[in-house]
């Protein structure tokens, strides 16, 4: 991004001149105000969406009995059918109003959910049953698709783990504190493997952010469940059906490690870390416990926040230096709270915390800036 | 584009219509059976609040290994006007029977769901259900084994709600 300070160092080379400096200086400003205008724009219409798109569930949830059940159906899909052809109009249509548009058609398959669940509830479909999610997520696929949206697609993503979730629950899946993790693990790490390939087509380019950025948050957080002694209970009742989603893990990752397809420096370094995960964690999963393998997962945890934030250096992506950078301060301040609670007398503890999360958080943020701030 | 969001839409309304025939073929084409009940209720930030129904017809005797998540079919005959099930099988019998899956393993008891355990209500107003266990439920089941629900009877009549 072309600064005032290089413009100047231009013009004091005799690059070039002091007017067409100023010009430059007048249109970098210019773009910079639109694009924070874009954003409040997209921010703005995104939040309005969602408030009216929340508002419309509620509006179903009040289960409004006033009203003959054909009759709501129909509202609904009135509804979902004006959000849906008016975004269509404002974004690609006449394209007056793009972002507005883009808005709409996020409202539209929100309504589109709501349309589904009032249909369940009107013949009383069984709560928090798995297939209307999955309904839901299969109806909105070929939207997030053909937009290459990325509000979608974190909608998507959304709806694809409570279908997770609530399918877990209804099966006869019995998961653990040793298998829960893995499971979400492993579709963490599918789930960014995926988002890789996606790099195959440049339109597509956005959602594969998206996938991988949420894949590398779930493998996060059950990795760090892993850290913690009581995550490394008995495994007496695994079945094979773990093992089996750990291999289409390496599969994912082995093909992007061969392929490069998101053509990234860091593609080595990134698929063979989530294979060297998987092993270490289906090895963990099907031997006996053994206390060894909570220190290895706090060395693991630490191995892999290092590499987010390596990565996010080396990609110059602020969103993974700051995802690491955040979970380095959870990561120090779990661990603070796990080994010293015991071992300190209870004012020690919450005194030395206190200066550790001051003095940690502004060296923290500190270093965060001065990376990010690299990259423009 | 056009013709993107055009199929889109298309896609949209096979959904639907899909999810509305499928659950209007079982209540025009099912027979009507009658079911006595032990509700309990909760809420559902989603659909509003309903009750969970639970059946005399939902804990069974079963004589032999059933496995969780395992589709069993449950023969049904009207006693005194009620459905009363018989021993759940593996396959479909002859005559009206009802499609449940097991929630458990096991060897003795099973405890069955057939997709019929919600009733909604309007907001506030599944309470007077909760503290009336003698609800009883009029479901319709296809010839496939599928039910709905079609009316709630408490003590002999229609629950309707203003």
């Amino acid at each position: 991004m072309i600064d005032e300070k290089q413009i100047q160092s231009w013009v004091a080379d005799k690059t070039i001149t002091q007017k067409q400096a100023e010009k430059m200086l007048a249109d970098v400003s210019r773009s910079q105000e639109e694009s924070r205008s874009n954003k409040m724009i997209v921010a703005a219409s995104t939040v309005g969406a969602l408030l009216l798109g929340i508002g419309a569930i509620l509006f179903i949830a009040s289960n409004w009995e006033v009203i003959p059940d054909l009759i709501k159906v129909l509202l609904a899909l009135v509804c979902t059918g004006a959000a849906y052809y008016l975004g269509y109009l404002f974004a690609y249509g006449n394209k007056s109003l793009p972002k507005v548009g883009s808005a709409l058609l996020f409202l539209g398959a929100l309504l589109f959910g709501g349309t589904i669940f009032l249909i369940a509830q009107i013949y009383n479909v069984n709560a928090n049953a798995s297939i209307l999610v999955l309904i839901w997520l299969i109806g909105i696929l070929p939207l997030i698709y053909a937009l290459a949206s990325v509000p979608i697609a974190v909608l998507g993503v959304g709806l694809f783990y409570t279908w997770l979730f609530l399918l877990i629950q209804e099966s006869s899946w019995r998961l653990n504190e040793v298998t829960f993790p893995a499971f979400f693990l492993f579709s963490g790490l599918i789930l960014f493997g995926l988002g890789s390939i996606h790099y195959a087509w440049d339109r597509l380019k956005n959602i594969a952010r998206t996938y991988r950025l949420t894949g590398i948050k779930v493998a996060l957080i059950m990795l760090f469940l892993y850290t913690f002694e009581e995550f490394s209970g008995s495994n007496d009742e695994v079945g094979f059906g773990i093992a089996l989603f750990g291999i289409l893990a390496l599969l994912v990752s082995v093909v992007n490690l061969f392929f490069n397809i998101s053509k990234r420096e860091t593609n080595i370094l990134e698929n063979a870390s989530i294979i060297g995960i998987v092993l270490f964690t289906l090895l963990f999963v099907y031997i006996p416990p053994s206390v060894v393998f909570v220190v290895l997962f706090n060395v693991l945890f630490a191995a892999v926040v290092g590499t987010v934030l390596y990565t996010g250096y080396t990609n110059e992506d602020v969103r993974l230096v700051n995802t690491g950078m955040f979970w380095l301060g959870v990561f120090i301040i779990a661990k603070y709270f796990d080994f010293f609670w015991d071992m300190l007398p209870t004012s020690a503890f919450f005194m030395t915390g206190g200066l550790i999360l001051v003095l940690g958080g502004i060296a923290l943020e500190r270093k965060r800036r001065k990376i990010t701030e690299r990259f423009k | 584009m056009k013709k993107t969001f055009l199929y889109i839409a298309l896609f949209w309304i096979v959904i639907i219509l899909l999810f509305v025939g499928v659950k209007e073929y079982t209540l025009q084409t099912g027979t009507e059976v009658l079911l006595k009940t032990q509700p309990v209720d909760p809420r559902d930030l989603f659909r509003g609040d309903y009750v969970i129904l639970s059946y005399e017809i939902s804990s069974l005797d079963v004589n032999t290994e059933v496995r969780a998540g395992q589709k069993l079919y449950v023969p049904l005959t009207i006693v005194d006007g009620y459905g009363v099930a018989g021993t759940p099988q593996f396959s479909a019998p002859e005559g009206l029977f009802i499609k449940g899956e097991s929630q458990y393993d096991t060897e003795s008891r099973v405890r069955l769901e057939y997709g019929i355990e919600s009733y909604f209500v309007p907001e506030n107003q599944g309470r007077p259900l909760e503290r009336n266990p003698e609800l009883e439920v009029l479901v319709a089941i296809d010839s496939s084994g599928n039910a709905v629900i079609k009316k709630v009877f408490l003590e002999g009549e229609e629950v309707t709600f203003e």
